[in-house]
C-alpha cells in the first residue's frame, strides 16, 4: 500500500482514538493557560497549585498549558479545555483572559494578573469570572523612589509594546511630574531594540526604571550592565528581575498572585459562584534588594532599607545565586 | 469528535480569508508579502478602535477593510518600478505598520467583549448562530475572492505574477495592477483580522505575528496533498481555493488533535512539524515543480 | 512602388563594459512587406540590431527612422512571449483585447498554427512541446498583426523538422498579414530558402546585402558570415 495512504489511515485511527478517549476520573479538572514561557509564570503556577492542594483537600487534576505566544495555539488550548468540560479555567494575563471569556461561557474562569475591570465582569451574562489583579499603583512606586532618592530629577522608563504596560506608562509619567521628576519613556518592542535603546539613553538620566514587563525583564542583564557603567540605579517592579541583576524593586511576590488565585478557585470548587467573589488585589508590597547589583551600581543599600521601613514595606534580600 | 471538528472549523473559518490572501500573494502575484501580518492586526485594530469610539459595526468593518487595502497600496508603492525587492518591501512596510498599528489602536490591546460588533447579537442567541454568521461572512468573502480571481482582473494578476515584462509589452499598466493586487490581498487579511478580533474578544498588537508563515505552510501542505489526489489539472482558482481549505483545516486539525492527545504544547510544534514532514515526504512527487498547479 | 518603412542611417552601437563596437556603419533601408533575413554568426551583432529596432538599445551614433509602427519581437526563448503557468486559452485572452471572444474562436485561430493546440486549449503552456510553444507564441504575436515583426532566431531551439515547419508557417503568416519581417539566423539554408532579402553581418559590420535572391549569390561570402 502506498506509504501516503498508510499514513493517512494511521492518522485517521489516531483521530478516532482522540474522539474515543475515556473520560478521566471524576476529580475536578483545572486548566491553567500560560501565555508564554517565563519565570514569573512558573511562580504564579507554583503558588496556585501548592495553595489549592492545601485548601481543597480532595484530588484535583491540574493541567498547565503553555501557548508559547501563539494565538492560534492558545485558542486551541482554550477550546480543548472547554470541550473537555474542565471544571475551571485559569488564564494568566490579559490576552489569555480575554480569549477565554470569548470562548468559554459555562465554566468558571479565575483570571490571574489580567487588566480587567469590575465593569467588564458585570457585562458577562452569565457572569463566570473571578479576578486577581496584580497592578501596583504607579503612585506608590514613584513615591517610594522619591523617598529613596529625593534629589533625582530624571528617570528613563523603558517599556515594551505589551498591552498592560501602556496605561501604566502614562500614569507613571504624570505621577512623576507631581514629584518634580521628568520621566522619559523609551519603547523597545523587541530585544534587539532594547540594546540600542539602552545605548542611547539621555545623558542626564539618573535612574533606569522598568514596570512589570515580560519582554524588558528578559533583557534585564543588558539594563543592569548599562546601569552599572553609568553608576545609576536600576529599579524594577518584580522580584525575578532583581534576582537577575536589578538593584531593587518594589513589587509583589509572583507566587502571591497564584496563592490569591487558588483561594478564589477553592471557593468556587466548594460551590460559590465565581461572580460572587470579590476582586483580589495584591496589597502586600515587598522591597526586593540585590546587594551585589547595588554595589556594582555604586548605590547605598541603606537608603532603600530606610525608605522601606518608612512605608512599612517588607524587605527581602535576593541575589543572582538564589532563585525562587 | 464533533467538538474537535467544531473547534477546527471555527478556527479555520476566521483564518480562511487570510489564507486566500496569502495564496493569492504567494501563488498568483509570486510575492511573499510580509505586510499581511501587519494588515491582519490593522484590520482588527481599526475595527476595535472605531467600535469603542461608538462607530456603527458595519461602517467600522468597511473602514477596517479599506485600511487593509491601503497597506497593500503602500507596499506596492514601495516596490514601484522594481527599485525595492518585493520581500524587502514587505518587511519594511511591516516595520511601518508595527508603529502605525500602535498609533491607530492607542494601546496594545482593545477589549471587545462587552461591545456591540457585527457578531455580538448572533452570539448572544447561541454559539451555533454566532458561528453560522461567521461562516456566512467568511464564505461570502471567499466567493467574492473566487469571482475576482476568475475575472479578467484575476487573469491579469496571474499574468503579472507569471511574466510582468510581457504584460507590460501587451500594454497593461503593471504598476496599477500590482497596486490593485496587493490592495486586494491586504483587504482580505484585514477582513480576517476583523473577524478574528470579534470572535476572540479583543484586538491585540501581537495577534498577527507569524500568521503569514503559518498560512504559507498550510497552503503548501494543501497544494501538495491535493496534487497527490488530483492528477489532471483543475481550474486554477478551484485548485487554489480547495488547497487553502484543505491546508488550513489540516493545520488546525493537527493542533487541536495533538492537544487532545495530551501532547505537551511545548513539544506540540515539534511533533506537528515531524508529522507534516512525514506526510509531505510520502505525498509529494518531487518531479512536480514548486508552486505550479 | 514600395515605401521605406524603416531607415537605418550610419548607426553604431557601443555597450558599456564592452570594448569593441557591437555595431558600426550600419546603413540599411527596409521596404514595406519585406522579409529580410539577417545572417551572421554568434557575436556578429544581429540580435543587437534587432534590439535597436525594438528600442531595447539606443544607437550610440547615427539614427533609425521609422514611423510609430507597432513592432513585436519573438525570440528563441518563447517563455519571454508566453505566460507559461497559464493555459493556452488564458494566454489568448491576455493577448486579445476582446474578452468576449469565446474559446471556439481561439481554437479555430490557433489550429492554423499547430493542429495539436486546438485540443490543448485548457492545458498549461509549460506542458506544451517546444514546437507547440513557438507556434503558439507566433500565433499570439500576430493575433493583432504588427506592422513590423522581429524574429530573433526563433527556430534555433527546435529540432530541424519542427524548425522547418515553423519557418514555413512564419513565411505564410507574414505574407498573409502583409507584415514586414526581419529574422535573424546563423543558418545559411534559412537565408537561402526564406525571405526576399538577405543582410549578412560580420563583426558588427555589413558584410553583404542581397536585395534580389534571384540574382547570382556570392555564397562564399554568405558562408563567411555564418562562421
Amino acid at each position: 500500500m502506498k506509504p501516503f495512504i498508510k499514513h493517512c489511515i494511521i492518522l485517521l485511527i489516531l483521530t478516532g482514538l482522540m474522539a474515543c478517549q475515556p473520560e478521566k476520573s471524576s476529580q475536578p479538572k483545572i486548566g491553567i493557560i500560560v501565555p508564554l514561557e517565563h519565570t514569573a509564570m512558573k511562580e504564579i503556577v507554583a503558588g496556585f497549585s501548592e495553595t489549592l492542594t492545601n485548601l481543597y483537600h480532595q484530588p484535583v487534576y491540574i493541567k498547565v498549558a503553555n501557548a508559547q505566544s501563539d494565538n492560534n495555539l492558545q485558542r486551541a488550548i482554550i477550546q480543548q479545555m472547554r470541550d473537555e468540560n474542565y471544571t475551571m479555567i485559569v488564564p494568566i494575563g490579559t490576552g489569555a483572559t480575554e480569549m477565554s471569556l470569548a470562548i468559554v461561557h459555562n465554566q468558571p474562569i479565575v483570571s490571574l494578573a489580567a487588566k480587567l475591570s469590575e465593569h467588564d465582569r458585570e457585562q458577562r451574562n452569565p457572569c463566570n469570572v473571578a479576578l486577581v489583579r496584580d497592578e501596583i499603583s504607579s503612585k506608590k512606586i514613584i513615591e517610594f523612589i522619591h523617598a529613596v532618592y529625593p534629589t533625582i530629577k530624571n528617570i528613563a522608563l523603558i517599556h515594551s509594546a505589551a498591552d498592560k504596560v501602556f496605561p501604566e506608562v502614562n500614569e507613571t509619567i504624570s505621577i512623576g511630574k507631581q514629584y518634580g521628576i521628568t520621566i522619559t519613556h523609551i519603547m523597545a518592542a523587541t530585544l534587539p531594540e532594547l540594546t540600542s535603546s539602552v545605548q542611547s539613553l539621555p545623558r542626564e538620566t539618573q535612574a533606569i526604571f522598568i514596570l512589570k514587563d515580560s519582554l524588558i525583564v528578559s533583557g534585564i542583564s543588558t539594563l543592569a550592565k548599562a546601569a552599572s557603567e553609568r553608576h545609576i540605579p536600576l529599579i524594577t517592579s518584580d522580584q525575578g528581575s532583581v534576582q537577575d541583576g536589578a538593584g531593587f524593586a518594589l513589587g509583589v511576590h509572583e507566587k502571591e498572585i497564584g496563592v490569591a488565585g487558588a483561594k478564589l478557585a477553592s471557593e468556587i470548587l466548594l460551590g460559590k459562584p465565581a461572580c460572587a467573589l470579590p476582586i483580589a488585589e495584591m496589597k502586600t508590597l515587598t522591597v526586593f534588594i540585590n546587594k551585589k547589583a547595588l554595589f556594582g551600581e555604586t548605590q547605598n543599600e541603606k537608603l532603600i532599607s530606610d525608605a522601606a521601613a518608612k512605608f512599612g514595606y517588607k524587605i527581602e534580600f535576593t541575589d543572582s545565586t538564589k532563585k525562587v | 469528535m464533533s467538538n474537535l471538528i467544531f473547534s477546527v472549523m471555527t478556527q479555520s473559518l476566521t483564518f480562511l480569508p487570510l489564507s486566500l490572501a496569502i495564496s493569492i500573494s504567494y501563488s498568483i502575484l509570486r510575492a511573499t508579502d510580509m505586510t499581511l501580518d501587519g494588515s491582519f492586526v490593522l484590520g482588527a485594530g481599526v475595527f476595535a478602535r472605531l467600535i469603542t469610539q461608538g462607530c456603527s459595526p458595519p461602517l467600522a468593518g468597511i473602514i477596517a477593510l479599506f485600511s487593509g487595502a491601503s497597506c497593500g497600496m503602500m507596499v506596492s508603492l514601495i516596490q514601484r518600478g522594481g527599485k525595492v525587492d518585493p520581500l524587502l518591501a514587505g518587511i519594511l512596510a511591516y516595520f511601518i505598520l508595527v508603529s502605525a498599528n500602535l498609533a491607530v489602536m492607542g494601546k496594545p490591546n482593545i477589549n471587545l467583549l462587552s461591545q456591540t460588533t457585527l457578531l455580538s447579537s448572533a452570539f448572544s442567541i447561541s454559539e451555533l448562530t454566532g458561528w453560522s454568521v461567521v461562516a456566512c461572512y467568511s464564505i461570502a468573502i471567499c466567493i467574492v475572492t473566487c469571482l475576482a480571481i476568475n475575472s479578467r482582473f484575476g487573469l491579469i494578476l496571474r499574468g503579472l505574477g507569471d511574466n510582468p515584462a510581457l504584460l507590460q509589452r501587451l500594454g497593461k499598466n503593471i504598476e496599477t495592477y500590482r497596486l490593485a493586487g496587493f490592495a486586494f490581498t491586504n483587504l482580505l487579511s484585514a477582513a480576517s483580522g476583523c473577524l478574528t478580533a470579534q470572535t476572540v474578544g479583543y484586538a491585540d498588537i501581537g495577534m498577527g505575528f507569524g500568521m503569514t508563515l503559518t498560512g504559507i505552510g498550510a497552503i503548501i501542505l494543501g497544494q501538495q496533498i491535493l496534487r497527490f489526489f488530483i492528477k489532471k489539472s483543475a481550474p486554477r482558482i478551484v485548485f487554489e481555493f480547495t488547497a487553502c481549505l484543505i491546508g488550513v483545516f489540516i493545520y488546525f486539525l493537527a493542533i487541536n488533535g495533538l492537544l487532545r492527545l495530551d501532547i505537551n504544547p511545548v513539544y506540540l510544534k515539534m511533533v506537528l512539524g515531524m508529522i507534516l514532514i512525514l506526510f509531505l515526504r510520502t505525498a509529494v512527487n518531487p518531479n512536480l515543480s514548486r508552486n505550479v498547479t | 512602388m514600395k515605401n521605406t518603412i524603416l531607415s537605418i542611417e550610419n548607426v553604431a552601437l557601443k555597450i558599456p563594459g564592452v570594448e569593441k563596437n557591437i555595431l558600426s556603419e550600419i546603413n540599411y533601408q527596409v521596404e514595406e512587406n519585406d522579409f529580410i533575413v539577417i545572417l551572421g554568426s554568434n557575436g556578429s551583432g544581429k540580435s543587437s540590431l534587432l534590439k535597436l529596432l525594438n528600442h531595447h538599445y539606443q544607437p550610440t551614433s547615427g539614427k533609425i527612422l521609422f514611423n510609430s509602427h507597432t513592432i513585436k519581437t519573438l525570440t528563441q526563448n518563447c517563455h519571454e512571449s508566453l505566460f507559461t503557468s497559464l493555459t493556452v486559452l488564458e494566454n489568448c485572452y491576455l493577448y486579445s483585447s476582446d474578452r468576449k471572444k469565446n474559446p471556439n474562436y481561439f481554437a479555430e485561430y490557433i489550429k492554423k498554427f499547430n493542429p495539436n493546440l486546438e485540443l490543448k486549449l485548457n492545458q498549461k503552456v509549460e506542458k506544451l512541446s517546444g514546437g507547440e510553444k513557438q507556434a503558439l507564441a507566433l500565433a499570439l504575436c500576430v493575433l493583432h498583426p504588427p506592422k513590423i515583426l522581429l524574429l530573433d532566431e526563433h527556430t534555433s531551439a527546435l529540432d530541424p523538422k519542427s524548425a522547418q515547419k515553423l519557418m514555413v508557417l512564419t513565411q505564410e503568416v507574414v505574407a498573409q498579414h502583409k507584415i514586414t519581417c526581419l529574422l535573424t539566423t546563423h543558418d545559411l539554408d534559412i537565408a537561402l530558402n526564406y525571405g526576399n532579402r538577405i543582410l549578412a553581418l560580420r563583426n558588427g559590420k555589413i558584410l553583404q546585402i542581397i536585395d534580389d535572391k534571384n540574382s547570382n549569390l556570392n555564397q562564399d561570402s554568405l558562408l563567411a558570415a555564418c562562421y
